[in-house]
Formats: C-alpha cells, sequence, structure tokens
C-alpha cells in the first residue's frame, strides 16, 4: 500500500476520509455511520489493524450532523447543495472538513497509541496528520471538485 | 414495550454509533482470535493481489538499492565463509564449519510486497507462502540482520511482524559481554529499539553490538540487531536502560531471508507440559 508520511511518521496523509466528507448533505444517518464503518475496515485490512481506522471513521460519521447543524449557513442549506467548496465557500470547508479531519485523526492515533505515553506527539500526530490531510483535501476540491452551479 | 421502541427509535443514531464502535474495538482487541480468519488481514486475496501489483510498480523505483544490498550482502556471507574455514574461538560466527549447524536452518529469499514504519504495529508482507514451506514462527532477516518473525502465511504470502511492532519481543543479547535481555519496541521510533533486563554490572557502551540469543530457537544466535546508541542507569536502578540502533533500516527494506529452523519441533517438544511459572 503506497503511504504517505513526512517528518518522521509525524505527519501522515489520510486521504481515504474524503469519502465520508463528500457525502451528500442529506444522506441518512444510518447510511453515513455504515460506510463510515465499511470504510475504516476496507483500510484497516491494509494495515493489519481490525477495528482501527473503523472506529476512527465512525466517531467521524457521528459527529458530522451535529457539525453540519452547527455550521447552518444563514439562509440555511439549499435542497442541491454538496459538500463542496463551490457550493458553501471556502470558509465554510474548511471549517467542516477540518474539524472532521481532526476529530478522525486524533481518535485514530490516540486509539492507536492506546497509552498515555508521549502523549505529546500522539496529539502532535493527530493534529498535523489533520492539517496535511485537510491541505490536500482543499487542493483536490480546487483541482478537481464539484464547479459551481449555474446561476439559478 | 412502545416507550422502549420509541426510545430505540429516538437514540438510532447513537445506538448505532455505539454499536458500531463495540464493534470495532472488539476487532481491535480480539485480533488474536481473528489469525484463523484471513479475512479482514492484509493476506485477503484481493488486498495482496493489489498490494503485488503496486509492489511491481513501486519496485522497478528500488531496484539499485536492491542490488546494492543484495551485493553488501553476498560480500558479508563469503566474509565469514572465510572466517568459518579458520577457528573462530568464540565470536559469535554465523555459519559455523559444522555439520550439525549448516544442517539446521535453511533459508530462503523473500521479497517484500508491503511495509510499514509509522504505525504503532508495523507489518511486512511477503511473496512467499505454505506453497514455498513458510510457516509461522519462522525468523526474516535481511542482510545478515534482524527483521522480525512470520506470524502467519497463506498459501502464497506470508505476515511477518517486524521488531517495530509494539507486540514483538525476542531475547536478545551484548556481543562482548554475554549479558542477555529482552528486546522490544516502544513505538516511538522506526530506527531505534529497546533492550532491558541488562543488569548494571554488564559495564555496556555506545556502539556495543546486541545479537540474538538463539535461546528460544526463533532466530539463529549471532544475528545482529543493532548497536547501543543510548546506555544510561537510572538513580538506584539495577538495570540499563539502553537504546538499540537498528541495523535494519525499515525505511527501504525490499529483500529479506527467511530462516527455517529444522530442529525446531524437536526443541519445542523438550519444554512442552514443563511448568515455567507459576
Amino acid at each position: 500500500m503506497i503511504n504517505l508520511s513526512m517528518l518522521d511518521g509525524l505527519m501522515q496523509l489520510n486521504l481515504y476520509v474524503l469519502f465520508i466528507i463528500l457525502l451528500p448533505l442529506r444522506t441518512p444517518q444510518s447510511l453515513v455511520l455504515l460506510a463510515g464503518f465499511v470504510l475504516g475496515l476496507v483500510m484497516d485490512s491494509f494495515y493489519n489493524s481490525p477495528g482501527l481506522h473503523a472506529s476512527a471513521c465512525v466517531l467521524m460519521a457521528f459527529v458530522r450532523p451535529s457539525l453540519l447543524q452547527a455550521l447552518t449557513p444563514r439562509e440555511d442549506y439549499e435542497v442541491t447543495d454538496r459538500p463542496s467548496i463551490a457550493d458553501m465557500g471556502l470558509s465554510w470547508f474548511i471549517r467542516y472538513a477540518g474539524i472532521l479531519c481532526l476529530v478522525h485523526s486524533i481518535w485514530l492515533y490516540l486509539v492507536e497509541r492506546f497509552s498515555f505515553t508521549a502523549f505529546g506527539t500522539t496529539l502532535a500526530k493527530g493534529f498535523l496528520s489533520s492539517l496535511l490531510t485537510l491541505a490536500v483535501i482543499i487542493l483536490l476540491e480546487y483541482l478537481l471538485g464539484a464547479k459551481r452551479k449555474a446561476a439559478a | 414495550m412502545r416507550d422502549f421502541v420509541r426510545f430505540l427509535n429516538a437514540y438510532k443514531h447513537g445506538l448505532l454509533f455505539l454499536l458500531l464502535q463495540v464493534i470495532s474495538f472488539s476487532l481491535l482487541f480480539e485480533f488474536g482470535v481473528f489469525q484463523r480468519t484471513v479475512f479482514l488481514s492484509s493476506l485477503n486475496r484481493v488486498t495482496a493481489s493489489i498490494q503485488a501489483q503496486t509492489s511491481s510498480w513501486t519496485d522497478y523505483f528500488h531496484l539499485d538499492e536492491v542490488n546494492q544490498q543484495l551485493r553488501d550482502e553476498n560480500l558479508d556471507l563469503l566474509q565469514r565463509c572465510e572466517l568459518s574455514l579458520k577457528d573462530a574461538g568464540k565470536e559469535y560466527v554465523f555459519a559455523e564449519p559444522d555439520a550439525f549447524y549448516l544442517k539446521r536452518y535453511q533459508f530462503q529469499y523473500s521479497h517484500v510486497l508491503s511495509s510499514t514504519k509509522h504505525l504503532q504495529n508495523n507489518y511486512l508482507t511477503l511473496d512467499k507462502g505454505r506453497a514455498q514451506g513458510v510457516m509461522p514462527s519462522m525468523g526474516v532477516i535481511s542482510e545478515m540482520s534482524l527483521v522480525g518473525r512470520v506470524e502467519r502465511a497463506t498459501k502464497e504470502f506470508a505476515l511477518v511482524v517486524p521488531i517495530i511492532h509494539r507486540g514483538f519481543e525476542a531475547s536478545a543479547q551484548l556481543e562482548r559481554s554475554g549479558h542477555f535481555g529482552l528486546l522490544s519496541w516502544n513505538g516511538l521510533d522506526y530506527r531505534f529499539a529497546q533492550l532491558d533486563q541488562i543488569p548494571k554490572e554488564a559495564k555496556v557502551q555506545v556502539g556495543d553490538r546486541v545479537v540474538t540469543r538463539g535461546a528460544g530457537s526463533l532466530f539463529p544466535e549471532g544475528i545482529l540487531i543493532g548497536t547501543i546508541s543510548e546506555a544510561i542507569i537510572d538513580e538506584g536502578a539495577n538495570f540499563y536502560t539502553l537504546q538499540v540502533e537498528l541495523a535494519v533500516d525499515f525505511s527501504s527494506i525490499q529483500e529479506v531471508m527467511l530462516v527455517k529452523d529444522e530442529q525446531r519441533v524437536q526443541l519445542d517438544s523438550l519444554t512442552v507440559d514443563m511448568p515455567t511459572d507459576e
């Protein structure tokens, strides 16, 4: 499996979370939870860590609706909105994807380490990895993401 | 009953979340049981074949390294042969001119299909499996230095638990003095492992070589593990806190050698049914 990490493993890329982030806004929560679980399990099968990524993705999926609610724009979400920079703007997207990545990364590395020794390093790993993942996600959004809708 | 159903309905997402987390953590904790079900492991046909394919693309970029490593290893082996023809005395010579020894260990090259180094539990996937005679608990070395042990094997692939795995332990000794202890990894840096239980009388110095002890017959005796990079005795402690700089570079591991101990079964049968702890 191609593995991307910098700074001696302190900053790792977990691009697969893109799948959860880009799920349509109106996806039923049960589906988001299950999708997260399955996605996590697939990643676990590559890393030989049954349950680890599954747990992190499920947590991420669980947090998503509350987060979406908290980030509701002034005029509420439109029916055709997609969680993309084109529809929701960069600021919204950074907060949305950033928080999801952060929750995922921090939980992932905490559970992976499963101990409070080197706690600072573990937290730093979570924080830096979520930054890297967010940066690449935003880059991909700009290069390949949904295009602005035609004016109504 | 209706209230219960209403409760379930109201909190269905929270309950589903908890259920999925419980399943995730059960998987996490019961990995041992999963050994028999290869389903989620990297040995699953799909993931293994994807890794084999990816590896065949990325391997091209490592050809130079592999060549150099093979050349170094050949040189090392040739030199040891030379050495073994003389009377080597008490040195930890790997291949002694002894029919008993030569018959005991069989070696086999294998290619690394995938490896990680930044996780808490890193694994290597190899392209040899049961069909080639690979069995769990076989030792794995690279360039005459310790890599790890085979955890399990399917027909065509094998999973290796390397030194850089929180669950790895090996009996190791200081080459110079023979003091032995337990080698393990604390999960912080893939270049360094930790050696415990060496008493303070051992007079350890930075640069001392650490080799396998051979007891427990997982690895032949005398395989280089690394060199001491830090030797500290805490106030009032009776043992050293030792850091070992690993001889194997886990950031560029491509070819390994599997070690089969022909006498393992015999040795294991000696300790069957004998109490070791009470």
